[in-house]
């Protein structure tokens, strides 16, 4: 079998059109991986700068009072993760920083898509691109004539009967296919692992774990299609059949698949638009909602009197204005929560109409994984959201509990610098690993599958392959 | 005629080529009917936008006292400025599922308001959308290497080749065949162009007319090049590689270097300078004495220089001219950033020339105005409105008139952007690309001689 291993090995490696291939395919991975790499760095410094900046504005702001600073506001970026240079994921129509100010919760805003011609839609280099589409398309090119070429030159019987088995002879023509793609893609996992080590363009969120299962995640959907397009040259009746096969395989599972996946989910689990969601919350924010009437003014303030058994506003312990501000914020919040919530339920319902179609195509689930690893997928982007907003409402109860506590109805309250100072910068922990495999055990299920049953049906197939 | 009609039986008879055109068939009535639907969507959106600010207006109007100023009632309105969406957009989507078209826009500063985007979830975008351009000018190719990567090659494999000549002349045998195909393929496109039409209408100013030229153009480029590798001396399979790996580089690789070139040599980091800017603009003018935010405010609408506000109240005038004050110091930051992108777009137009099928495809996009660049003329009507509403409420903002003395049915409406370009001018260089390549590819191919030898043995490993 060593011998097959051998053959098959030099044989890809000397032929001229595999060579240019892998050549061709090997220089994207490590042009997209550097040029990503490069990216995400530069974004991050950019951020990190625009962040000291916001801050900056945010603690030089001088004495103002605390709701004018509230509609001041401040930035927040969404950090990058340390993979995402391998996978950009949903970054790009996302946007990656939020204006976080009172009264409303802002969408993201810099979406990078915004500024993109179309034929930047078509496909983006980058090295999960690369992994999720031109690796695949090299495995079938190497491996579609492995046994329906050797059956018709009529050299598979002469194989067979030098006393070689069958399963030998598949296994060993894997492992030579398999040997010189190692070839390709071991160094640009060395040059991915070693980009994570020297400097990782984001905060550590356990980055080397993360990355050894994306390998992973990758190794299993090669294996798979290898497995696969074995089997089918196996099967076929000549190699021409194997090839118009598998390429039809290609087209389903890279092109077609995930933009019928786009359609259904769309169709299940419809969204409103823009415009439909800005009106539910206008609607909701002027009629109130959940039985709860918008904050009434007068109202609120004949209950304080009340409260605190005094008859002038003037009296009060406290800032009438900023004990109603936040009532506003929290009503607000409400609003915002069932409305928000609501959409990040739907964008999740229709990831997971995505994860389940990955039964047809494979590449769903290893998308779906991928981007999970590189912390870019939309759940990891709610997780950022979700904490920017927990910091935009504490940052909203200090500044409201500042003006009630510290002033008195109808003063002119200048807050100065301590306020904006005690304030803390929004701290951010990405998501462990954990909790990104727990939310994706369906599409590793899918692919274990998918991976068991091509492994399974190639030693069935070649099993039964008719010698010539 | 009858090799044709032959050759035609063949090619429908084999199992393959059925359920290929099937697929591809159900694909675009499938990506002709959502693209339908997204137009009504977009209609639907809106006549909503229209009904939302009538509501709202009149929701307002009952609810403040006539004696209201004017300027607080404007704070909340907002106006609707919606652009009508092309037919042709039903067949390419373009930028029109992640963009809106539908902005409503407030008297306050524009910047902030001007980058809406649809509700999209991220995940969809990010996955690209099937929509007619993409079945049409991304998988039909492939259809078409399909049924004649081997037209010659598989004769001469079955030894069938010397047979068949002796019936006719190989130019003429070779003509029959692609023709037979050409006609299939002719039918498939015909299909489905007459449901797309059927399903979403036609604007009748020829954009359609270049549509289904390009279309056309693109598919005989597609058998242009297969006729000239398939007459090739090369073994099916070799074929096939070939004729894939062209396929490959046409539809994945050379868009994401062009891509990834442009990103490069046009850098957009203006992006979220703009907003912070606008924002910074706006509020350092808390800290300002009125008068300073005023004469800002003059020195771009001179005409009402001269019409001091009090410094020790407030007033909507002074308000409206602090949020001027925001746009201003977005202004160059903002230029600069739709300078970019106009580039980008310029830059993209020119070097997709290279590229037929990505010219094409970015041709179909301009003409159903769904392209970058109309989207940024889209953004420009939506300034000149914003302007217009200015001007048109700064008399009332001077005077402090009352909500009760604005005559509301006097608001300025949005008045859409012209379409970018004529049609010929979008249509004619992606057309003359594909023409070009076509004849490029057809120089390339032989007709081989009855007897010639099978050629080199590839493909199998």
């Amino acid at each position: 079998m060593k011998h097959i291993v051998r053959k098959e090995f030099t044989d890809v490696l000397r032929d001229g059109r595999f060579r240019w291939c892998s050549v061709l395919v090997g220089a994207l991975l490590l042009v997209s991986l550097g040029h990503g790499w490069v990216q995400a760095r530069s974004a991050q410094q950019e951020h990190a700068a625009a962040q000291a900046t916001a801050r900056d504005h945010w603690e030089s702001q001088g004495e103002k009072n605390p709701h004018s600073a509230a509609h001041y506001g401040i930035y927040a970026f969404k950090p990058r993760l340390a993979l995402s240079f391998v996978d950009e994921g949903v970054d790009p129509y996302t946007g990656t920083s939020v204006w976080l100010e009172a009264h409303r919760q802002n969408d993201f805003l810099l979406r990078p898509a915004q500024d993109a011609t179309a034929a930047q839609r078509i496909g983006a280099l980058t090295a999960a691109q690369v992994l999720q589409h031109l690796v695949p398309l090299l495995i079938i090119l190497l491996t579609f004539g492995a046994l329906a070429g050797e059956r018709e030159r009529g050299t598979l019987r002469q194989l067979l009967a030098t006393g070689i088995g069958r399963r030998e002879l598949a296994l060993g023509k894997a492992l030579g296919i398999a040997g010189a793609l190692a070839l390709l893609l071991v160094p640009a996992a060395l040059v991915g692992a070693a980009a994570l080590v020297v400097g990782s363009p984001g905060p550590a969120a356990s980055p080397l774990a993360r990355g050894v299962v994306l390998a992973g995640v990758y190794l299993a959907y090669f294996t798979a299609f290898l497995a696969l397009s074995l089997a089918v040259s196996a099967w076929a009746r000549s190699a021409r059949t194997a090839l118009v096969i598998l390429l039809g395989v290609w087209v389903v599972n890279g092109l077609v698949a995930p933009r019928v996946a786009v359609d259904l989910s769309k169709w299940l689990h419809p969204t409103p638009s823009a415009l439909e969601f800005a009106r539910n919350v206008e609607r909701e924010m002027a009629a109130g909602v959940e039985g709860i009437p918008r904050p009434d003014r007068p109202a609120l303030t004949e209950q304080l009197l009340a409260e605190h058994g005094v008859e002038r506003v003037e009296d009060l312990p406290v800032n009438e204005v900023g004990v109603y501000l936040q009532e506003s914020e929290e009503f607000g919040n409400r609003i915002f929560d069932r409305n928000y919530g609501a959409l990040w339920d739907t964008f999740e319902r229709q990831g997971v109409v995505h994860e389940a179609l990955a039964v047809v195509a494979p590449l769903l689930a290893v998308r779906t994984l991928s981007m999970g690893l590189a912390g870019t997928d939309v759940e990891q982007h709610r997780h950022f959201a979700t904490a920017a907003e927990a910091y935009r409402r504490d940052l909203m109860r200090r500044m409201n509990g500042d003006l009630a506590e510290n002033s008195r109805t109808g003063d002119t309250y200048l807050a100065g610098p301590e306020l904006w100072e005690e304030t803390p910068p929004l701290e951010y922990a990405a998501p462990t690993l954990g909790w990104v495999l727990g939310n994706r055990i369906l599409s590793i299920l899918v692919l274990g599958t998918w991976l068991v049953g091509a492994v399974l049906a190639a030693a069935a197939r070649v099993r039964q392959a008719e010698v010539g | 005629m009858r090799l044709i009609r032959l050759e035609l039986a063949r090619v429908v008879r084999s199992g393959g080529v059925t359920v290929a055109a099937a697929l591809l068939l159900v694909l675009g009535i499938h990506a002709a009917w959502q693209g339908n639907r997204r137009i009504q969507a977009a209609e639907d959106a809106a006549a909503a936008a229209e009904t939302a600010y009538r509501d709202q207006l009149a929701h307002l109007v009952s609810l403040y006292p006539p004696a209201t100023e004017a300027g607080e009632l404007l704070y909340y309105l907002a106006l609707p400025a919606s652009q009508p969406t092309s037919r042709l957009s039903a067949l390419a989507s373009g930028r029109t599922e992640i963009e809106t078209a539908n902005l409503r826009i407030r008297l306050l500063a524009l910047e902030g308001q001007l980058y809406e985007q649809e509700t999209l979830n991220p995940r969809l975008a990010a996955a690209g959308h099937l929509d007619l351009t993409f079945v049409l000018i991304a998988l039909l190719p492939l259809f078409v290497i399909a049924v004649t990567y081997d037209i010659v090659s598989g004769e001469r494999e079955r030894g069938t080749w010397g047979m068949a000549r002796l019936f006719a002349r190989p130019r003429r045998l070779v003509a029959a065949k692609i023709g037979a195909r050409v006609i299939l393929m002719g039918g498939l496109v015909t299909s489905l162009a007459v449901v797309g039409a059927l399903l979403a209408g036609i604007d009748g100013d020829g954009r359609a007319g270049w549509a289904a030229a390009l279309i056309v153009l693109h598919t005989l480029f597609w058998f242009a090049l297969c006729l000239g590798v398939a007459t090739g001396r090369r073994s099916s399979t070799g074929n096939a590689m070939i004729l894939v790996g062209v396929w490959v580089a046409f539809t994945f690789l050379a868009p994401a270097v062009l891509s990834l070139a442009n990103s490069i040599l046009h850098p957009a980091p203006e992006a979220l300078e703009l907003t912070v800017r606008q924002r910074q603009g706006y509020h350092e003018a808390w800290d300002l004495t009125k008068a300073e935010t005023m004469d800002a405010f003059f020195e771009d609408y001179p005409e009402w220089s001269g019409r001091a506000v009090p410094e020790d109240e407030f007033t909507w005038a002074w308000y409206y001219a602090m949020n001027h004050r925001g746009d201003r110091a977005a202004r160059d930051a903002s230029r600069a950033y739709r300078d970019v992108l106009t580039r980008r777009d310029q830059w993209a137009r020119r070097w997709s020339l290279l590229v037929p099928p990505l010219a094409a495809r970015l041709a179909l996009d301009r003409l159903a105005a769904s392209d970058l660049a109309s989207q940024l003329a889209y953004q420009d009507a939506v300034r000149r409105y914003h302007e217009r509403l200015k001007a048109h409420f700064q008399p009332v903002l001077f005077s402090a008139a009352a909500i009760a003395e604005v005559d509301w049915e006097q608001v300025p409406a949005f008045e859409p952007a012209a379409r970018v370009g004529e049609a010929s001018q979008a249509g004619f260089p992606a057309a003359a690309a594909l023409i070009l390549a076509s004849i490029c590819a057809l120089l390339v191919g032989r007709i081989p001689a009855a007897g010639a030898p099978a050629g080199r043995e590839d493909g199998a490993a």
